[in-house]
Parts: C-alpha cells; structure tokens; sequence
C-alpha cells in the first residue's frame, strides 16, 4: 500500500522544531479505498491518460478495424460453418477435423515444408555470400546495390510471368535455349515433378534475394574495421576474416533473418499459384493455395480459417521454439 | 506500482471497449440473412433502386451509350423503378466478401460453371415464384434452364445466353498441316489423327487442354460425359462420385496417346485456361476443347485473325450421354428485397432478353455491337424457342460481322445436342481432383488411369460425404 500513499515533506523552517512528515490520503472523494479501479481509473484520467487516448485513437481505430478485427473474425469462423448470408452455425472443432481428414492437407504440409528447406539451403546463405563479397568490393559497392536490390522493385507477379516464361519447356525457353544451344535436350522445369520446387525456389531467391543483402550489407558496414585491420595484421586471408569476424558480427541479424525467412517461406503462395497452378500432379500444392481454394473455390470458410488458425498456431509455436534453441547464441 | 498496473489494464480495457463499441457500430448490427424470403409477393408499382453490375466499359464507346441509354428507356417505362449501375464483375475470389459486405449489385452475371455452387451455399436468391407467374420467362428454353434450379426445382437465375462445349480449332493450322478446315474432326479418332498430322506437317501443338484451375478437371468431365460416363451419381440425398468409369478411363487414354502416343501436345502440359488461349491465338495450337463462347477471349481480346478461329461441335464417343453446357446466368442477390427482386427481372427481361422478342432491340444491340467492333451472330444455344431465335437471327442479319459459315458443323449439332448438366454436388472440387489426373498422364508416360481415378474418386467421396 505505500506506493500509494504521497508523501509530502515540507522545508522546516529555520527556527521551528523539525516535524514529522505529514501523510496525506490519495486525491479522490472520501471513502474510495486507494488501489481500487475506480480510483485508478480516476488517477489515469488525471495524469493525461484521455489525452493519450484520443492520440492514440487513430492507430486503435485503424489495426482494430482493419487488423484485428479480421483476426479476431477468422478465430470465430474456424469454428464456425457458414454461407456469408444466413446465420453462421457453431460446429465446434468440426472445421478443423475436416481440415486434418483432407488427405491434400499432407501433400500441401510436404510441399511447403521441402519449398522451405530448399529456399534455406539454396535462397539463406546467397544474400550473406552476395553482401561480404560487395563489402569487400569497396569500389562498386553503391552499383552492386542497386543491381542486387532491382528483382525487388519489379512487382511479385510480373517477376513470377517472367521466371514463368524463362522456363518454359520448349526450346524457346530462356534456360532450355541454352541448354539447347549446348546440345542437351530441353527440360520440363516446371513440369517434372522433382524440379518443380526446386525451379520455384529459385525463381524466389531471385526476387526476395536483394533485401535480405541490402540488410546485411548495412550490418557489414557497422562492423568495426579494427577488428578486420586486427585480422589482417595477424595474417588473416580473406576467407578466415569472413569466417573469424564477419560472421560471428552478424549473427544477431542472420538469427532474425532466418526466422523471418521460415516463416515467410511457409506461407507461400504466389509464386506456385502463378507458375503451376499447384501442377504438376499437386507437387506444388502449397499451405496457402491450400486456404485459397477452401475459400475461394469452394466456398468453405471454416475449412479455409480453420487451416488458417493452424498454420499461424504452428507458425507460432515454430518461433517459440527457434528463439529458445537460439537464445544462448544471440546472447553471447 | 499496482495504482499504475490498473491504470494501464484501465486504459487497455476502455481503449479495447470502445474499439468494440466502434467496430460493432460500423457493422450493420443486423445479423446475415435473406432479406427476401423466397415467395413473398412483390409489389410492381412500388418505388425501388436496384444496382446492376457490368457497365460498359469507357472503351466501349457504342456498348456504353446503347446501355446508358437502354436505362434511360427502361426508367421512362418503369417510372417507380431507378437504376444504378457499375462496371462490377463476377469474380470467384472476390464474391463472397462482396456478398457478405453488402457491396455486389442486385444482380449481377455469373457463368453456368458456379451457380450451382452459389445455390448450394445458399447465396443466390430463390427467384422460382417471380419465373413462374413471367410470360417470358417462364417459356425460356428448358434445355438450359434446368441449371439454374436446385433438386427440389427451385429456380434460381435466368440464363440469358447458353452455348456447349466444342472443339476450338485453327483453321489456317488446319490449311498448313493439308487438313481440311470446313471438315473438322468429329470423333476422339478424328481429333487425334488431326494432332498428330498437325504436328508433323507444322511443328505446333497438335492438341492441347488447359489442365489447372479445375479446368483439366471441367474438361475431363465433359469427355467423359461424350464416352458415356458421369461423375456422379444422384439416389435422393445420397451422391455417389463415379469418377474410375469406363467413359473417364478412355478419356485419359486419349489424352496419353496424343502425348504420348503422337506425341502431338506439345511441350507444356500445365496450361491455365488464359495461356491455352494465348497459344491459340498466337497459331501456336491446332486444337482444344472449351466453352464454344472463346470467340471473344480469342479473337477481340487476344487478336486471332477471325477467320483462323473455328468451332466444331464436341468431339463424340460411341455411347455419347451428351454435350456439358455453358453460357452466362443472370444472378440475383439473396439480399435483395422482393420489390427489388422483381425490378431486377424486369431489368433482365428488358436489357438481354428482349433482343429475342423484340425487333428494334434487336437491331439496337447488333448496331451497337458492331461500332464497337464486337461480334454479332457467334452461335449459340437458343435461351428461346427454335422458331423465335430464328427471327430474331433474321433480324441482325444485316449486322452479323463473324464468318459463321466457319462454325456450320457447330451450329447444325445445336437442335439435336443434349445438354448434360454439370455434377450436382460439389463440382468445383470434383474437377480440383481431377486436374492432377489430367496433368498426370500427360506428364508421365507410365501414368495408371485406374489407379489415378480410384484415389480422386475417393478424395471427392469424401468431401461429399464431409457436406
């Protein structure tokens, strides 16, 4: 209770005896015991918290009615059944039962997850690779940033109908030109079904690949040069100082990066869409086209919030997870 | 420090209430639900607005004038009725939300291939006592109405143009490969001996279908409907998929001995239905199946030459059930209130139907169509009877701009054609299944039919079942 009691000393005066501290009860009517709610609602009042409120209004407005609200919306629709029209129908855990028996469900968790693991082996370490090597080509750096950072300026969908048509299967494909003109037979990048995500993966690292190198590049650049000068005087070739300090230096951003990359590689979705239609034989059938054609091609928005609501669960406990195992090495 | 923890959870929690108090204030408050109760009576005479979707586009300057005008006369006859338009389309991804947000238009155009989909989930209003009590509606063909109703034989749009399924072929590929264009193939032997001449003699695609967006799936349907199989089965409440049958087997056997057999598909097997339409147009295949409408996606919107593009009626099996139709449904918003029901029919009736009836709106809308360089006299299913439509083709003639001696065979099929409806019950996910089935044997050479059907049979069983 002593946090809430104010207390007032007043100066003593040169002459009088010292008094003893005088407590003085809360600001409020009499009778109102301090701490309760009303009391503190009172208090907040007081101390500016309307002012705050009414600045703080627009941002509440806007995420609440265009953020969570949603949010909010889809959790009740995976239990929900409904048409959009009559009176939605609680079916409890039915949504998501449906949703586990679809036998696609599988296909779809194994595609996005292998799109993932790929888009890690191949698309994680380029953008790391791509930044030490323009940080040490101190000359160039500024048009060797422009030109790894212009795949993101060209919108998502034009750059997955160009990748689309570079990999078209005849001959007059981009890549199968090639191939062509090295005398080996065109490839179905898109068709056969072990090249498929693989193919997609690329095209992705192409276009998402100069963000992730422009944040490194940035770290790169706060990393203290003492520490490369130290490296370089005891000897250190090229490939040591990238190892030795380099990398250790930008471990808190590779550590943020990677789970931002996990969780974005599992919710892919354009690019599959676009390119294969999920084809061939639903080898590229992904988590989110999954949500789509329950929504969408179905009709079936329980079904499609349900699986919503697990991804984002799974997602979620994912994370929990990569921050406790990796704790201990962003700390140190 | 626990004064300062309530004042916080006392800022959180009014801020949280009156975002509640707000969003609730910003929805409708009202609860979802069909504001017209299906046969409630409507009142003629009683002032209403109605909102109708597929404005003209700017573009096209004739269309668009004919439009604005058709309402500026059709409110000078309705005085009680006021329209409001807007260029709105259907679109399968956006529908619903526009639906439940209130923001589609009291009617509004959707293809054959959903409203069975729409009438299932209860979101298409239940127009059957307006269609039954109408002169003109009522006498609509009935060889194309019936996919407008449910089981119980509740109608639920107006169709207002039909076609079927035909083979699109390039007659100057057809010239090339030293076939002849005015004989297109009518049998599934036919059409492949086309492919593989057309491939050998021009080095383009022989045949091809499109094979994702559930369109491989739609596709492999209406074969099978031509080998004499269908994909359900109805007994009362109970469907039964039927998908491993003999018509659906053959299907697929076609499709492996053009790939593999011809070798005459081509080199891409996951074509969308815009990119077969793509390579048509560019003469790059010789022939697809689709909707026999692809005049206008090809020709006006892609730039085919119009005397390359050719129709054929759909290739026949030997125990032919019949031909899958299509064409455009007038819908009508399950939100809709019976007056304004009944004043988007009269709407319907007045803007797209009484071209049928009606001599001087027929001459408006074939004028108006070709000072937009749009087609006038495509073939198409009569959405009235025999004799009617064929006055109303005498009275465009004049105007007919598409070489329509090019679709004689399509055109001679219509009067015997049998139209076969689309699966009752969840069509949309029976072609989902079937389009890996369709990709399969045209990417693998060792692909089993069997195998393949018996697993997506079972997949569409159990989404039938699950309701």
């Amino acid at each position: 209770m002593r946090e809430n009691i104010v207390t007032v000393t007043a100066p003593p005066a040169a002459d009088a005896p010292p008094t003893p501290p005088r407590e003085v009860a809360p600001r409020g009517r009499a009778g109102r015991r301090p701490g309760s709610p009303a009391a503190a609602l009172l208090s907040w009042v007081r101390g500016g918290g309307v002012g705050t409120l009414v600045m703080f209004l627009p941002l509440l407005l806007t995420f609440g009615y265009f953020a969570w609200w949603p949010i909010a919306k889809s959790l009740i629709l995976a239990f929900q059944r409904t048409d959009l029209i009559t009176e939605p129908t609680w079916v409890g855990l039915s949504n998501f039962e449906r949703v586990l028996a679809d036998p696609l469900l599988w296909t779809a968790l194994g595609n996005t997850a292998w799109f993932a693991v790929l888009a890690l082996v191949i698309g994680f370490p380029l953008p790391i690779l791509m930044a030490v090597v323009m940080a040490e080509l101190r000359r160039t750096r500024q048009i060797t940033s422009v030109l790894a950072y212009l795949p993101v300026i060209i919108p998502p969908v034009v750059s997955v109908l160009l990748w689309k048509q570079f990999y078209e299967p005849s001959g007059t494909g981009l890549f199968n030109s090639a191939l062509t003109a090295l005398g080996i037979e065109p490839v179905g990048w898109l068709q056969e079904p072990a090249l498929a995500i693989p193919s997609i993966v690329i095209q992705s690292t192409w276009a998402s690949a100069g963000t992730a190198t422009i944040i490194y590049l940035a770290a790169l650049m706060s990393i203290r040069t003492e520490l490369y000068d130290a490296a370089e005087v005891d000897g250190a070739s090229i490939l040591q100082r990238t190892w030795h300090v380099t990398l250790p230096q930008l471990r808190g951003v590779i550590l943020l990066m990677l789970l931002l990359q996990l969780i974005g590689t599992m919710q892919v979705f354009t690019e599959p869409f676009v390119m294969t239609g999920g084809g061939p034989e639903n080898r590229t059938v992904t988590l989110l086209m999954l949500v789509y054609n329950y929504a969408f091609l179905s009709g079936d928005f329980g079904k499609a919030t349900a699986l919503s609501l697990l991804l984002a669960v799974g997602l979620g406990l994912l994370s929990a997870v990569y921050l406790r195992l990796t704790r201990k090495w962003s700390e140190s | 420090m626990r004064q300062r923890r309530w004042s916080r959870v006392g800022g959180v929690v009014s801020s949280l209430a009156l975002v509640g108090v707000l969003v609730t204030g910003c929805s409708d408050g009202a609860a979802p639900g069909t504001e017209a109760q299906a046969g409630a009576a409507c009142d003629p005479e009683a002032d209403v607005t109605i909102t109708v979707g597929e404005r003209p586009t700017s573009d096209q300057a004739a269309t668009l004038e004919a439009w604005e005008n058709a309402i500026a006369a059709f409110e000078e006859l309705h005085p009680n009725i006021t329209i409001e338009d807007e260029e709105t389309k259907y679109d399968v991804s956006t529908f619903s939300a526009l639906l439940v947000g209130g923001t589609l238009p009291t009617t509004l155009q959707v293809p054959f291939t959903d409203i069975q989909a729409l009438i299932a989930r209860g979101q298409a209003a239940d127009i059957t006592t307006y269609v039954e009590d109408d002169e003109v509606l009522s006498q609509l063909n009935p060889q194309v109405t019936g996919v407008t109703q449910n089981a119980d034989g509740h109608t639920f749009g107006v169709v207002r143009a039909a076609y079927t399924m035909g083979l699109v072929y390039d007659r100057a590929l057809f010239e090339q490969a030293g076939l002849d264009p005015d004989a297109p193939p009518a049998t599934w032997d036919e059409v492949l001996d086309a492919a593989a001449t057309i491939s050998e003699k021009t080095g383009e695609t022989g045949f091809i279908i499109p094979t994702t967006g559930n369109v491989g799936g739609w596709l492999l349907t209406s074969m099978a409907y031509s080998n004499g199989s269908l994909v359900q089965e109805q007994d009362g409440d109970t469907t039964t998929v039927t998908l491993d049958t003999p018509g659906m087997r053959e299907s697929l056997e076609f499709l492996h001995d053009v790939r593999w057999g011809q070798d005459a598909a081509g080199d891409n097997f996951l074509h969308d239905n815009n990119t077969v339409r793509d390579d048509l147009a560019a003469g790059y295949v010789g022939q697809s199946l689709n909707g026999a409408n692809l005049y206008n996606s090809v020709v006006i919107s892609r730039g085919m030459p119009a005397e390359d593009f050719g129709l054929a009626p759909f290739p026949a099996g030997d125990d032919a059930l019949g031909v899958l139709g299509g064409g455009n449904i007038q819908w009508f918003s399950p939100k809709a209130t019976p007056d304004q029901l009944c004043a988007a029919l009269e709407w319907t009736k007045y803007y797209f139907l009484d071209r049928y009836v009606d001599e001087e709106a027929a001459t408006t809308w074939a004028e108006s169509q070709v000072a937009d360089d749009l087609p006038v006299g495509l073939p198409e299913v009569p959405v009235v009877s025999e004799e009617q439509y064929e006055t109303f083709l005498g009275w465009i003639e004049p105007q007919v701009n598409v070489p329509r001696e090019n679709y004689q065979a399509y055109i001679d099929s219509l009067p015997d054609a049998t139209i076969v409806p689309e699966p009752a019950v969840k069509a949309q996910e029976l072609y989902a299944a079937l389009d890996p089935v369709a990709q399969a044997v045209l990417t693998r050479e060792d692909a089993d039919p069997a195998e393949l059907l018996q697993a997506a049979q079972a997949q569409v069983q159990d989404l039938v079942d699950a309701g």
